[in-house]
């Protein structure tokens, strides 16, 4: 009898499932992103320049967006009960599939999508640098500590959406979208009241300036650790959704 | 290897669809679980598959708890629901994906249903109609050599040759160590295979005995409409009238399922009080 709660062989079967499963519309998201860069790319050389700046950009709102997407549909057959159903009894334990959904939507896909980008990128380059036609800014100057900086919150945001695709169903990606507006807006209010309470009062009505960052008042290292700790904090709770999920 | 305890579930707080419902099923039989609509049965067989957890109660399949959903126990059973979805693969791709995770898996038996089923092993599942791709997952399920399979409305959708086809391959994996569970509306595809009746009726099993027991207890005979007055329950029919009765003089007879199922549904404690008597 195998491991119930990881078995590596088991889990590479399930990774091979999931390729297997989504092989063929996988192969045609892969064409449609490439096509849609390259019509993207395409738009921005009709201003007769693509910027290092704008290939930034398109970059990183395209891995963004489609890494927000590509989350939502982590877990896409728990949105429909019969499809849910087979994914629910197919014999791997809930630590196995939440790890294969991160395999695929937060390591391999972000690979894929980079590996893409700088494709349609390079032949674009290759095609229209050299002829003088379009300025095009060389990707060999691409600012990689830009987007190291943009991996805690594209890991955050995924995992959010991870376990909002679980825990809404149908949907998801806009009631996710609504609680997280909902949260920032109830957090800022709070913030403010909790603010309006540490400041005593006869300073705000003696004109004195207050000019306080809220990172401030926390230890910047303890806020690096609490949003790095988002992402695993996020994966049990959905971890923990997935083994209560029932259809 | 099943073992329901004073279940207790319900899809709302108010109401309840099991109260205290209590079941025991051995390996090497095939069950029929029958009920009127919105009886319970894909709800009880959802519960022993751990797609659904109870409230209340303890219940266990192979020894394990299903609601904990573990892969050991996920790969010992087999649960196949009315509505079934497939991808976009072929039926060859389809075992490739979904075979390794169950150990017992036999693709030459797979592949001997399929020929009998006349489905392709190259033919892309997406192409299929709903019955022949039903047909694809029957085969795949029954090829798992799991100890529990469980049927939600196999017929649907099948057409008539494929409900004798169906028949005749459930009958011939039934096996000592198996145990298959069958669940329909349609009762007549179940004729001469299933070997113990389930019913199930306002949240309680009203019935669950085997064929021969049934048979030994009850009597179900067309006679003529003057000799109805002796009847438990029984319906009026082209021949006179078809009934059920009690057993006295151990004729042999074909248990009628449907007349069975009407039967408790309109008797249900006379029905019960024939078995819990001869229990006694």
């Amino acid at each position: 009898m195998k491991n119930n709660i990881f078995d590596i062989n088991r889990f590479g079967l399930l990774a091979k499932k999931r390729f297997l499963d989504t092989k063929s519309t996988t192969t045609f998201e892969v064409l449609g992103v490439a096509a849609v860069l390259a019509i993207i790319l395409g738009i921005t050389a009709m201003t007769g320049e693509i910027s290092l700046t704008a290939q930034q950009i398109i970059y990183a709102v395209g891995m963004a967006f489609l890494g927000i997407v590509y989350a939502d549909a982590a877990f896409s057959d728990l949105k429909d009960k019969t499809k849910g159903m087979f994914y629910l009894s197919t014999p791997a334990s809930h630590l196995e599939k939440l790890v294969n959904a991160i395999l695929f939507t937060s390591i391999l896909f972000p690979i894929v999508y980079t590996v893409l980008f700088f494709t349609v990128d390079g032949l674009f380059f290759a095609a229209l640098g050299g002829s003088g036609l379009v300025k095009m800014g060389s990707m060999a100057f691409f600012e990689w500590d830009q987007v190291l900086q943009m991996v805690r919150p594209f890991l955050i945001m995924q995992s959010v959406f991870m376990l909002g695709s679980i825990w809404f169903g149908k949907r998801s990606l806009l009631k996710t979208s609504v609680a997280i507006v909902a949260y920032y807006a109830v957090l800022s209010i709070v913030g403010v009241l909790i603010f309006k309470l540490m400041i005593d009062d006869s300073a705000l009505h003696h004109n004195v300036n207050i000019n306080v960052s809220p990172n401030e008042l926390i230890s910047k290292g303890l806020v690096e650790v609490v949003l790095w700790m988002l992402i695993p904090f996020f994966w049990v709770v959905t971890y923990f959704t997935l083994s209560e999920k029932q259809l | 290897m099943i073992e329901v305890k004073n279940l207790q579930f319900g899809y709302s707080k108010k109401r309840k669809l099991f109260k205290d419902l209590s079941l025991s099923l051995e390996a090497g039989h095939i069950y029929g679980l029958l009920g009127k609509n919105g009886a319970g049965k894909t709800s009880l067989l959802k519960l022993i598959g751990g797609m659904l957890f109870a409230e209340k109660g303890s219940y266990s399949v192979v020894g394990f708890s299903p609601s904990r959903r573990e892969p050991n126990f996920l790969s010992d059973i087999f649960y196949i629901p009315e509505d079934i979805y497939t991808n976009d693969q072929t039926v060859k791709d389809f075992v490739l994906s979904n075979s390794p995770f169950y150990p017992k898996f036999d693709l030459g038996n797979f592949l001997s249903y399929i020929k009998e089923f006349e489905i392709g092993y190259d033919e892309k599942l997406s192409k299929l109609s709903f019955g022949q791709k039903k047909k694809a997952i029957i085969a795949f399920g029954l090829a798992t050599c799991c100890s529990v399979l469980i049927l939600d409305e196999p017929t649907n959708g099948l057409d008539i040759p494929s409900k004798s086809q169906f028949r005749k391959i459930v009958a011939s994996v039934a096996t000592e160590d198996r145990c298959i569970i069958i669940s329909t509306h349609q009762v007549r595809d179940l004729d001469n295979l299933i070997d113990t009746v389930i019913i199930l009726d306002e949240g309680e099993i009203a019935i669950n005995e085997p064929v021969d027991a049934i048979t030994e207890k009850l009597l179900f005979k067309t006679v003529p409409l003057e000799q109805s007055g002796s009847a438990i329950y029984g319906e009026p029919s082209l021949k006179g009238f078809t009934g059920v009765f009690y057993n006295t003089n151990n004729e042999p007879c074909k248990l009628d399922m449907e007349i069975l199922f009407n039967s408790v549904l309109a008797q249900k404690s006379t029905i019960k009080g024939v078995f819990i008597a001869s229990q006694v």
